[in-house]
């Protein structure tokens, strides 16, 4: 058995203090595979986002583990922590995040050039991934000149970029119509198959019928787990 | 637990794990993604460049993205700050220091001595000279008189070295129908032209000989001086007098006044005492450069100061005395209010500092 990309061990985060604290998760457990997509679903305030910023290492744990590939990121010093971001996992925000003042194929190869990375060599691997997404004639648009849909796969390319193995993606397909969004989550479904491991949060059942696992989250806890495919 | 995952839409079915994904053409598939990051990546000075590359990247994209919000910035930012600075500039250039002072107020003199009606208190530096009291009454100079030349001999006499005196004048003169003031200085340079270096320079014709030559500066041009030929001025004597007397101009150059700070003369010419619109010094008595090759000491300073000298030495300046070790007053100069004489004493001194 492969080692998981990405384990969560009996992970709580509680906001707040005293009276006012609030246990946004409980005791989680979840481990993705290589080539493993999990979806998580759960309504407003389960803990779904809060799952997700601390697989993304965007936050760390109040008590319990995350490890990414084979990382505690409660261990690793803040300079190390942001490294471990850069390099191994990306991130698809449902608002985007593209940085407007930056090309597609800059905001592409912004982790690389960020990690010191040379701007030729960066553009090169950006250009690969749009190409990958058959999005070559983006490049050099910046993202106001393209449609909602342009720009998803520009932020999903981004969080694919460089040698990451770890996709993180929040409602990716929110501000997307149907059909637009299923071609986002073939993208994801693709890299997840091509070896990455993919956590996908959505409403949507429909959308979560592209994962191989479903975890249903409600008040901070795992009720449900589903496998699918 | 478990619990059945629904389907997808039937528009869009699940790829097959590993195969083609859906919506992807072949030909662009690039496969799975390479190895895992190496553990030593880019050094953290390369990752420092890095940043700052992008940052600026950033920014540059901005401003010319956005050319009116960036001017809007860059105005609300530079403007008070220039002012700042403009202000800053100002108040530190607005006057010259001692040091930069000197050869405009001594030429390539090593001193330039002020008699004054009592003993004075020595200082280095004439801008910090104290005025005001009663002044206590001065050891008297062997020899001195009224007369300028007798006053140089005397000076001659107790510092041992030549002296040569020097003046401002104030000229009253019509350019067109403007009626104006020019102020001259008044010194022999024709007889010392070595002595004047750096407090007047001659650029054509020659230095005035006589009383009724003068040298008309690029100042005095501004004003509306002639640059070759005459003009009238109307000069009042001690006796109150007024008489108009024609000036031929001998030649064009520079000459420097040093008052509070220094200020370009209109014309150069001798040093004319029978006038009534003659500055000498501070207290409105005469002034000498010291013409010697050795420089005047803080201990000759302070000499000095008993016969009623005050002195304003080149090496003093540029070497000055410890502060501990001088005898000064506590506070600037404050108008006495009891002693009517020592009051206009005082705004004499303040009127016509160090000229």
């Amino acid at each position: 058995m492969t080692e998981p990309i990405l384990q969560l061990i009996d992970c709580t985060r509680v906001h707040g203090q005293g009276e006012t604290a609030v246990r946004a998760l409980d005791g989680v457990s979840v481990q993705v595979q290589p080539g493993e997509l999990v979806a998580v679903m759960g309504p407003s305030g389960s803990g779904k986002s809060t799952l997700l910023n601390l697989a993304g290492a965007l936050d760390l744990p109040t008590s319990g583990q995350v490890v990414i590939s084979g990382q505690s990121t409660s261990q690793l010093r803040p300079d190390d922590l942001a490294a471990l971001r850069r390099r191994k996992v990306g991130v698809v925000f449902q608002d985007l995040n593209l940085i407007p003042s930056l090309t597609a194929a800059e905001n592409i190869g912004l982790p690389l050039e960020l990690d010191g990375r040379r701007v030729s060599e960066a553009r090169r691997a950006a250009v690969g991934a749009l190409h990958e997404l058959g999005l070559d004639d983006l490049a050099d648009r910046y993202p106001d000149q393209m449609s909602g849909g342009q720009q998803q796969r520009v932020a999903i390319a981004r969080a694919l970029v460089g040698e990451r193995r770890l996709v993180l993606a929040d409602e990716p397909t929110g501000a997307l119509d149907s059909v637009t969004g299923d071609g986002v989550l073939a993208v994801l479904r693709a890299r997840c198959d091509a070896g990455a491991a993919g956590l996908l949060v959505t409403h949507e059942a429909r959308h979560a019928g592209w994962a191989d696992r479903v975890i249903y989250l409600r008040d901070g806890k795992v009720v449900d787990e589903a496998v699918g495919r | 637990m478990t619990t059945p995952i629904p389907d997808p839409t039937p528009t869009s079915p699940p790829p097959a794990g590993g195969s083609q994904p859906h919506g992807i053409p072949e030909r662009r598939y690039a496969g799975p993604p390479r190895a895992a990051a190496s553990v030593t990546g880019p050094s953290a000075w390369q990752r420092w460049v890095a940043s700052w590359r992008v940052a600026l990247r950033l920014g540059r994209r901005d401003v010319v993205r956005h050319k009116g919000r960036s001017a809007l910035v860059v105005i609300m930012v530079a403007l008070p700050v220039a002012l700042l600075v403009a202000g800053n500039v100002l108040f530190s250039t607005q006057d010259i220091n001692a040091t930069e002072k000197l050869d405009y107020s001594l030429g390539t003199a090593q001193a330039r001595l002020t008699h004054e009606e009592g003993k004075v208190t020595p200082t280095p530096v004439e801008d910090y000279a104290f005025y005001g009291g009663e002044p206590k009454p001065a050891t008297p100079i062997p020899g001195w008189g009224s007369d300028v030349a007798v006053q140089a001999k005397a000076l001659e006499q107790l510092t041992g070295a030549k002296v040569v005196p020097i003046a401002t004048t104030s000229l009253e003169t019509r350019i067109g129908k403007r009626l104006t003031f020019l102020t001259a200085l008044g010194i022999d340079a024709a007889a010392h032209p070595s002595l004047v270096t750096g407090m007047a320079r001659l650029e054509s014709g020659r230095w005035a000989a006589t009383s009724s030559e003068v040298v008309v500066t690029r100042a005095g041009i501004g004003v509306g001086l002639p640059e070759s030929g005459s003009f009238d001025v109307t000069v009042t004597d001690t006796e109150g007098k007024r008489t108009t007397k024609t000036l031929t101009i001998v030649g064009i150059g520079e000459g420097y006044l040093t008052d509070y700070s220094v200020r370009p003369a209109e014309v150069v010419m001798l040093p004319d005492f029978s006038q009534a619109m003659v500055s000498y010094g501070p207290t409105g008595s005469a002034t000498f450069l010291l013409d010697r090759t050795a420089p005047v000491g803080w201990d000759e300073v302070v000499k000095w100061a008993d016969y009623g000298l005050r002195v304003t030495s080149r090496a003093v300046v540029l070497n000055p005395p410890d502060l501990a070790t001088l005898d000064l007053p506590l506070a600037w100069p404050i108008a006495p209010t009891s002693s009517p004489s020592a009051s206009s004493s005082w705004r004499r001194s303040r009127r016509s500092r160090c000229c």
